[in-house]
């Protein structure tokens, strides 16, 4: 019996640490800066413009894509990694931080893109990610 | 008296281990130290030098494309 209970009192023990351990886990160790969660986002960003221009090269020299579907794409495309280098440039820059979140919004505010033109759902999926994380990147800011 | 002769082992056996767990979990605990400024800026011109460089080779593949 005495056994028994001493093998219940340990588990509460046992429960009750790891319970309050993990509880407190969550909330304390995101200590990452502002800046570089952004920055961070804006590397994903650069990563999937890059992935939709080589598919969007790619349709267009297979001949899936119209002329002008590619050429409003490449246009775009363009536009958002130079929104994307803009955005790595302002969180380098010296300004204070709340200055350069408004800079971002303003940044981030226009890149053109639409996915309703695009037919192909590998590259329809690749600019809709993009959008996504401009958004993303929008809402940050904006917090 | 035969239990508790059997029970005295048994704690002395487990207090270290509930020690140790519980010393694990107030190290899970506490906060990850802060990057000092220096360290942020070295991380976000490592970051940066990674998406300048990508967005680089993305221009080029896009201007491979005829503009429409």
């Amino acid at each position: 019996m005495k056994l028994n209970r001493l093998a219940v009192i340990t588990l509460a023990l046992i429960l009750a640490a790891v319970l309050s351990g993990c509880a407190a886990k969550g909330p304390t160790l995101d200590t990452t800066p502002p800046q570089v969660r952004i920055m961070q986002m804006d590397r994903a960003v650069a990563d999937a413009i890059n992935v939709a221009a080589k598919l969007t090269a790619q349709l267009s020299a297979d001949g899936k894509l119209s002329p002008t579907v590619a050429g409003k794409l490449r246009t775009a495309l363009i536009i958002s990694a130079k929104t994307s280098d803009a955005i790595a440039d302002e969180l380098q820059s010296d300004h204070p931080w709340p200055q350069q979140r408004s800079n971002i919004a303003v940044i981030v505010a226009n890149t053109g893109l639409d996915a309703a033109q695009v037919t192909d759902p590998a590259l329809r999926a690749q600019v809709l990610a993009i959008i996504q994380t401009f958004e993303q990147i929008l809402t940050a800011v904006r917090q | 008296m035969g239990l508790i002769s059997l029970s005295i082992p048994l704690i002395t056996a487990l207090v270290p281990t509930v020690a140790d767990l519980i010393k694990a979990i107030a190290a899970l605990r506490t906060a990850h130290p802060e990057l000092t400024e220096e360290q942020v800026s070295q991380l976000l011109q490592q970051l940066a030098a990674g998406v300048h460089a990508t967005n680089a080779n993305t221009i080029a593949v896009l201007e491979g494309i005829p503009k429409g």
